[in-house]
């Protein structure tokens, strides 16, 4: 278990910037939504914490370790990719397996901890089947069972529920709610879906066009958002804009003035 | 650690063959006359010249084709009882399974390498191709001038480290000569097919396997190597079939199948008796003989890549 | 018509002879005293040679005036038989092959592989056609010259006669007649004392006609060339016997491949000359019963 620090954050491709001076104390055993629209950084903002893009500046602790420079191997993570990113050609066991014989767990551990997690994720009978024998939400499985029996000090999941049927989605979204809260362990969890993010994350990290918008629980970025654009992305149905001024003597309506300017409108 | 690799769809163009389909149409003359023109060129091409060496092998014939005597097996138990005929088999398998093994390891290192260039990535991967758009001939000519034992530069050097190069002497070094020279020219053409194998692995897959701790070599080898055995297979038969029936042309301008008879191997022994010797009806009968072999492999493959390799 | 005809000849490396005070070798006990000479004297090799089953068999048979298959060589008919295997060109062979201890002798490929090594100033002395004259003036580094084949004098007491090798022109039937008109006028183009004599020359060849030999003579082209007409003196030594007139074999290119085979195997110290050139005669003779079937 471990708490996270990420302090001035940038990420730039070439002379592209894509991050912003991201900040934001992540506690041991929280579940954190990153969240926001298409393209926006959030799994760059990921792949960064798991070690597989550099970081341009800034620095990302875990533990109290600081990581920028360490291999993803030795970041002691786990990570849920969207397309499950399956060993194809091993079995299920071996799908969950492979991380623990890397670190030359004993035989018998291995099969403890594959057991464990097959019996949690109800996918005991699957063990022995290849990836392209399951559907997708059997895959999904597999792909948290190959994450937790690695009892790794992080979470990390790129928008992991994204491709499953609506139905499905909520139930697994559930799960791996309950999942985490039973293991406690400290998680990122990206998603461009606000129901996903308000439902799921003990703390939301909005971010947009590679600025953290606001960063707090899913009541006070419901109550008190930061900017119009939170406020536009969270909440169904979607909430309604007046543009208006703050004026010495009380709010007028923008009505009068062809341009509103960016103002914090309250619900 | 930064990944991300360039990728193309020059992928689904060669690893087109792994997806057979299977469509049926109604019953009109249509399906016949689309494979119409295909079967026109097998016929004229491949099956009627099969036939005809069939028919040779079992004819006796003089140089100038104007006598022929027809003999029926005789050729081929010529050639059962020959003893340099028999030891040219297995000298056949050492060569081809060394023309196959280096030419294949070779690319597949290359093309790993390949894998990681961002900058001039085509420029580079050109470059590697060229070795294929060589004659036969001229890349055994290029080798042979490579290792002259008197001007070649290699002899010069291997000179240092104590070797004493001269492969008109030396039956190991003038087989090592020719699989070097029949595997180079393939390099490119596996290079080709590995690399495209490889772009086709998810990234995501990769990354897995690097979050799970597993270092570039251990990657490779658990994870991209079994992920691309169906091309390693499809190219273990086809660089079989080339170092059994294309390498005439790169031993004949390299070593004349010597020295003694350490690189006769069964398509020169077809080249040498039939083209210079004139013997054409044993020539044709060891062709024919090769023809089976070949058969024989390209049934392997078909059956076993169908089946067994997928995952 | 003949044509590119030539015959082997011993070319030697002037320079290293005279540094190594060697004189040109006439036997082969001479050779091998020079061979030793020259690496002596700090040479890579001694001596080599090319087109082995033409010059070191076939050759060597007809210098010295022994048969290499019977019925005159296959002059008098088929249903010949090789007999090159026999005991003078055993000890011949032998004595080569000993003389791969120290470098005397180097092994360098069937046909003209091994030219670098005498151009290049490796080997001191080579024994091949008098046609890669061209070749050897335009690459040679050293100073050159080429004498007669070595005398093997356990064998014979004075060589026959040399023979010859080469290729011819051929016309072929089925064209129309202004086509053959144009064909012999080609030919005797071809053929004449000036083209001849220069062709000569320049390759090292054998002119065709006796009026090319006497037209390069009147030029003074062996005066300020010494040694240039060795193949023509060596090819008409003595009147040819059944045993140096030539050779007629079915399937030769074949057999000539079995020699190189057998020799490299002796060569390479895999086998005694004996057991090579029995098992070469061997081989060959299959090769002729073939032949004999097919042209039935
Ligand atoms: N390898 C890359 N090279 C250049 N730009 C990239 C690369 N990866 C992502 N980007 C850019 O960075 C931005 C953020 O991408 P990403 O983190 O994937 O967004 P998302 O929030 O949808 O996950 C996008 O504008 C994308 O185009
Ligand atoms: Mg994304």
């Amino acid at each position: 278990m471990a708490e996270i620090k990420l302090t001035d954050l940038t990420k730039s491709y070439g002379s592209t910037e894509v991050l912003h001076h991201v900040e934001g104390d992540i506690n041991d055993g929280e579940f954190i939504v990153i969240v926001g629209p298409s393209g926006c950084g959030k799994s760059t903002l990921l792949r960064m914490v798991a070690g597989l893009e550099t970081v341009t500046s800034g620095e990302i602790r875990i533990g109290d370790r600081r990581v920028n420079e360490l291999e993803p191997s030795a970041r002691d993570i786990a990570m849920v990719f969207q397309n499950y990113a399956l060993y194809p050609h091993m079995s299920v066991r071996e799908n969950m397996a492979y991380g623990l014989k890397i670190r030359k767990l004993s035989k018998a551990e291995i099969n403890k901890r594959v057991e464990e997690a097959a019996e949690i994720l109800e996918i005991g009978q699957y063990l022995d089947r290849k990836p392209r024998q399951l559907s997708g939400g059997q895959r999904q499985r597999v792909a948290m069972g190959r994450a937790i029996v690695r009892d790794p000090q992080v979470f990390l999941f790129d928008e992991p529920l994204s491709n499953l049927d609506a139905k499905l989605r909520v139930q697994m979204r559930l799960e791996i709610r309950k999942l985490q809260q039973r293991l406690g362990v400290t998680s990122i969890y990206v998603t461009h879906d606000q129901v996903e993010a308000m439902t799921l994350g003990d703390r939301l990290m909005v971010l947009n066009g590679g600025y953290v918008e606001q960063f707090g629980t899913p009541i006070e970025l419901y109550d008190r958002p930061a900017s119009v654009f939170v406020a536009g992305f969270l909440g169904s149905p979607a909430m309604n804009f007046i543009p208006a001024i703050v004026e010495a003597d009380g709010v007028g309506f923008a009505r009068r003035h062809k341009t509103g300017r960016r103002t914090g409108a309250s619900g | 650690m930064v990944s991300f690799y360039t990728r193309h769809s020059l992928h689904a163009a060669l690893m087109g063959h792994h997806m057979l389909k299977r469509v049926h149409f109604p019953s009109s003359p249509l399906p016949y006359m689309l494979v119409a023109p295909q079967l026109a060129i097998t016929l004229v091409f491949f099956i009627w010249p099969a036939s005809q060496a069939m028919y040779q092998s079992l004819l006796i014939e003089d140089a100038f084709g104007l006598g022929s005597e027809f003999v029926w097996f005789e050729n081929f138990e010529v050639l059962w009882q020959d003893q340099h005929y028999l030891d040219a088999f297995l000298r056949t398998a050492v060569f081809s399974v060394l023309v196959a093994a280096l030419s294949m390891g070779t690319a597949l290192i290359l093309a790993g390498f390949a894998q990681r260039v961002v900058k001039g990535a085509m420029f580079y991967r050109t470059l590697l191709i060229w070795p294929y758009a060589v004659a036969p001939v001229l890349a055994g000519a290029l080798w042979v001038f490579m290792f002259n034992p008197t001007l070649g530069i290699f002899p010069y050097f291997l000179e240092f480290v104590g070797v004493d190069w001269n492969h008109y002497l030396n039956g190991n070094q003038a087989m090592a000569l020719v699989i070097m020279a029949a595997a180079w020219k393939q390099v490119a053409y596996n290079f080709l097919f590995y690399l495209a194998a490889m772009q086709s692995i998810p990234n995501s897959v990769i990354e897995a396997a690097a979050i799970d701790g597993a270092g570039p070599g251990r990657r490779f080898v658990t994870i991209i190597l079994p992920l691309i055995s169906p091309t390693t297979f499809f190219l273990l038969v086809i660089n079989m079939v080339y170092a059994f029936f294309e390498t005439f042309g790169i031993i004949h301008a390299v070593t004349q199948g010597g020295p003694g008879s350490a690189t006769t191997i069964l398509v020169y022994k077809v080249f040498n008796d039939g083209f210079v010797g004139l013997d054409l009806g044993g020539s044709a009968a060891q062709s024919v003989i090769l023809m089976v072999l070949v058969v024989a492999m390209t049934v392997v493959q078909f059956r076993y890549v169908e089946r067994k390799v997928e995952y | 018509m003949p044509f590119n005809s030539s015959t082997p000849v011993m070319w030697y490396n002037k320079t290293a002879l005279d540094a190594a005070g060697a004189s040109v070798s006439k036997t082969w006990d001479d050779v091998k005293v020079t061979a030793q000479k020259l690496v002596d004297n700090g040479m890579d090799c001694g001596v080599s040679f090319g087109w082995q089953s033409w010059v070191m068999v076939e050759n060597f048979s007809a210098w010295h005036n022994m048969e290499m298959g019977t019925k005159e060589n296959g002059f008098a008919g088929f249903y010949t038989e090789f007999s090159f295997n026999n005991e003078a060109v055993a000890a011949r062979l032998d004595g080569i092959a000993a003389m791969t201890e120290g470098n005397l002798f180097k092994y360098g490929g069937r046909r003209g592989d091994s030219l670098p090594m005498f151009t290049s100033g490796e080997c001191g002395m080579w024994m091949n056609s008098s046609a890669y004259y061209g070749s050897i003036k335009t690459q040679s580094e050293v100073e050159f010259g080429q004498t007669m084949l070595p005398l093997d004098t356990t064998v014979a007491d004075a060589p026959q006669n040399s023979i010859i090798g080469g290729a011819t022109l051929w016309v072929l039937g089925g064209h129309d007649d202004a086509e053959y008109k144009g064909t012999a006028q080609f030919l005797t183009y071809l053929s004449s004392p000036e083209v001849q004599a220069w062709w000569h020359q320049e390759t090292g060849y054998v002119p065709i006609t006796t009026a090319a030999y006497e037209l390069s003579k009147a030029q003074g082209f062996y005066e300020s060339n010494p040694g240039t007409d060795t193949a023509i003196q060596q090819l008409s030594l003595n009147k040819p016997t059944p045993n140096s007139r030539g050779l007629r074999f079915g399937n030769f290119v074949q057999v000539r491949d079995v020699i190189n085979e057998e020799l490299e195997a002796v060569w390479a110290g895999d086998k005694n000359a004996t057991d090579a050139l029995n098992a070469a005669a061997e081989r060959g003779n299959t090769l002729l019963r073939k032949f004999e079937r097919a042209a039935k």
